[in-house]
């Protein structure tokens, strides 16, 4: 069994998330993987968007086939000065920023799969742009650049699971317009935006509804200055259910609620609703399925196809070539608690070259 | 008095922008005008401005003050007024503040110097910062000031004559919940939006009653869509002519916080401040009889009342000098719509005078 070399994954990792790349601001990491896809032999190419496909040859492999795997470039904030800190069993945040293992952690798998792989047929790695937004790269992907019939997207937290599902996520910007007004002098002449938009907020079903379904208020702005009844408040809000069906009810109930609000305070409203995300679902006796089951089995793992809330790139890839999302390793993602667990790292490492050799 | 000469001093000041708190430019430019009418002229260390002008035709030794404050709202910048004789209305373009809150009172006073036959010792003082919590009285150098009355204009309307104010108390308040991805694992989180949600439904606010007011003009939270949001911040205010009521309003105030930061599982962190202590003028005392009596003269009925607003006058009555507030002649404080009343300047203008030559 073709062994990694540790030393080398953790050593690539923190390379990696020490070059900053928050969402829209990724320009510079891509550039530095197109010069470090090359210099490990691939070929490569940006699509319009700036999406970044590394190809590489097969290797001592007579297979026309290509595989491939997807992980983004982008973090949340704040990741810039990020310094990973290497422990025994993992390597994490020093606390005040991210760790960027969400997915650079993947992303130092990939390079380290492809150094160690013995044999593979062609495989091809795609960087996306603007994941952690909205997937925007997954989205305005060229897919005329891509060859491969599956995919698998390096992007979720343990490694025992394989996701082959997605929920229906529905987005919603709402602006609440009041009366602003002196709140010393005259407060009795002002409409208070942020009154109507509190009141929205505590009639909303929040949090983990049910097994399948989420809500969140995620931002509020409300307000310009302390003496002021305030006129404008954004409220960013959102839902998700892996049934389509039942996440496009909630979401109207979701939109009553805001309406309602704002006819019983007497502000004007406004609401920007959006679908970027639709639920899909892929059988577990599909091949892609049945060929990661394998090579994770190979490596001691038991892993089990589940259908995950959150939001990832195979959403859209979905819509064109059949993907899963495999773990990376990574906890606390979204955080400065953030971590990675070495032999996680190690495990997915070790199975995905499994994979590859086994399909050379 | 000059009409002309007001207006034009007026549309000179209005142009020179002194957004709070960048104010210190426009103070340059007022020191550098009334040092050439005759003055002794020094800025505190806080870069509010002392003027001080020797008694004319009269042997009074006592010196009297006269307030206003240099910054304005926003937005105050390419502020570019429009006189309209014909309505006797003076008005911005519609896209910035005239700002004629608080420099039609600047250009009153310079007219006023320049018109009166005879006056006595005259202390002309220009603070910084009112607007956002009369940090520059806050800060006055009070040494620099040998008057035991001081005018302050910064009403509307030239018949108020405001002899009482509120005390006035800021809270700013910071709830603190925990982070997570509101897709995969909300129940992980814990939301400091509706921490503020729950204590601002608990609250009364508004007008209280005839002399209180509450309010919270800033409700910020939370960093994404996706997340349950961690950090949120309020800044709250709260309003009574009777002192121990306004601390009772805040201190309830502050226990609805707290009550809401336990009953969710936030940490909430309180700094208030008192930003001025109410005052009350006795309507028979000579500060208030002589300008309302100078008011008369020129056909005014002078409104005699107290207000919730705040101004500078409260921090000069907290150091010994009796201060009352007077009106200047504008309208739509606060607003793009704000305006200036011509025919109301001249009076203002003109009872400053009978003021002063009275006391000579």
């Amino acid at each position: 069994m073709t062994r990694i070399n540790t030393d080398r994954l953790i050593s690539t990792f923190c390379e990696l998330v020490k070059i900053p790349s928050e969402s829209n601001n990724e320009q510079d990491f891509i550039n530095y993987m197109e010069k470090f896809f090359k210099i490990e032999g691939a070929k490569t190419k940006k699509d319009a968007y700036g999406n970044l496909v590394a190809r590489f040859a097969a290797k001592n492999s007579n297979s026309k086939e290509t595989i491939g795997f997807v992980c983004h470039a982008d973090t949340v904030k704040p990741g810039v000065g990020i310094k990973p800190i290497v422990e025994a069993d993992r390597i994490r945040s020093s606390g005040d920023t991210i760790l960027a293992a969400d997915d650079k952690a993947g992303i130092a798998e990939l390079i380290e799969m492809i150094r160690t792989a013995q044999k593979h047929p062609a495989v091809e790695i795609i960087i996306t742009k603007c994941e952690e937004i909205g997937s925007f790269g997954a989205i305005n992907l060229d897919y005329s650049l891509i060859n491969s019939k599956m995919a698998m997207v390096i992007d979720t937290e343990e490694v025992n699971q394989i996701v082959i599902g997605g929920p229906t996520l529905v987005t919603f910007d709402v602006y609440y317009k009041g009366k602003p007004s002196h709140a010393g002098v005259a407060p009795d002449k002002g409409i208070s935006s942020i009154y109507a938009a509190s009141k929205a907020i505590s009639q909303l079903r929040l949090g983990k509804l049910d097994e399948e379904t989420t809500a969140n208020v995620g931002v509020i702005q409300g307000g310009e200055v302390r003496n002021g009844v305030p006129e404008n408040t954004k409220v960013m809000a959102e839902c998700r259910c892996l049934n389509h069906e039942k996440a496009l009810k909630l979401a109207d109930e979701m939109e009553a609620v805001f309406r309602k609000a704002a006819q019983e305070v007497g502000t004007e409203i406004k609401i920007e609703r959006n679908m970027p995300l639709k639920a899909y679902y892929l059988p577990e006796d599909s091949d892609i399925v049945k060929l990661c089951h394998k090579a994770l089995t190979k490596n001691g793992v038991d892993a089990k196809a589940i259908v995950l809330r959150g939001g990832s790139d195979a959403t859209h890839i979905n819509t064109h070539i059949p993907a899963v999302v495999l773990g990376a390793g990574y906890r606390e993602e979204h955080s400065c608690n953030e971590y990675v667990l070495i032999k996680e790292m190690e495990t997915i490492t070790h199975s995905m070259v499994d994979l590859i050799e086994g399909l050379a | 008095m000059n009409t002309e000469r007001l207006i034009s001093t007026f549309c000179e000041l209005v142009k020179i922008p002194s957004e709070s708190p960048n104010d210190q430019e426009f103070i340059s430019y007022v020191e550098k005008f009334l040092k050439i009418e005759g003055s002794k002229t020094k800025l505190d260390s806080y870069g509010n401005l002392i003027v001080k002008f020797k008694e004319k035709n009269s042997k009074n030794k006592t010196p009297i003050a006269f307030c206003c404050h240099a910054d304005t709202v926003k937005p105050g910048k390419n502020i570019k007024p429009i006189v309209d004789l014909e309505k006797g209305i003076i008005s911005s373009d519609g896209k910035t503040i005239l700002g004629a809150d608080d420099k039609a009172g600047i250009a009153e006073l310079i007219e006023m110097i320049r018109a009166a036959e005879k006056h006595p010792p005259l202390e002309i003082i220009i603070t910084r910062a009112e607007e956002i919590g009369s940090l520059g009285a806050k800060n006055l150098d009070f040494s620099l000031i040998g008057a035991k009355k001081a005018y302050v204009l910064d009403m509307d309307s030239p018949d108020e004559l405001v002899i009482g104010e509120a005390t006035h108390i800021h809270m700013d308040v910071t709830y603190t919940g925990k982070a997570a991805h509101s897709g995969v694992e909300p129940e992980n989180g814990i939301s400091s939006v509706l921490a503020a949600v729950e204590a601002l439904h608990e609250m009364k606010l508004g007008r209280l009653d005839a002399e209180s007011t509450a309010n919270v003009g800033v409700f910020k939270g939370g960093e994404a869509r996706n997340i349950i949001p961690e950090v949120t911040r309020l800044q709250a205010e709260c309003r009574s002519l009777d002192h121990k009521k306004a601390l009772g309003i805040a201190e309830e105030m502050e226990n609805i916080f707290r009550k809401a930061a336990q009953a969710s599982g936030t940490k909430v962190d309180i700094v208030r401040d008192i930003i001025s202590s109410g005052y009350v003028i006795p309507k028979d005392s000579e500060i208030v009889q002589t300008y309302a009596n100078a008011l008369k003269v020129h056909g005014v009925n002078p409104d005699i009342k107290l207000i919730t607003a705040g101004t500078d006058a409260a921090l000069f009555n907290e150091k010994g000098i009796s201060a009352v507030v007077v009106g200047i002649g504008c309208r739509k404080i606060h607003s793009k719509e704000e305006y200036a009343i011509i025919s109301e300047m001249e009076t203002a203008t003109k009872t400053l005078v009978t003021l002063v030559e009275g006391l000579a």
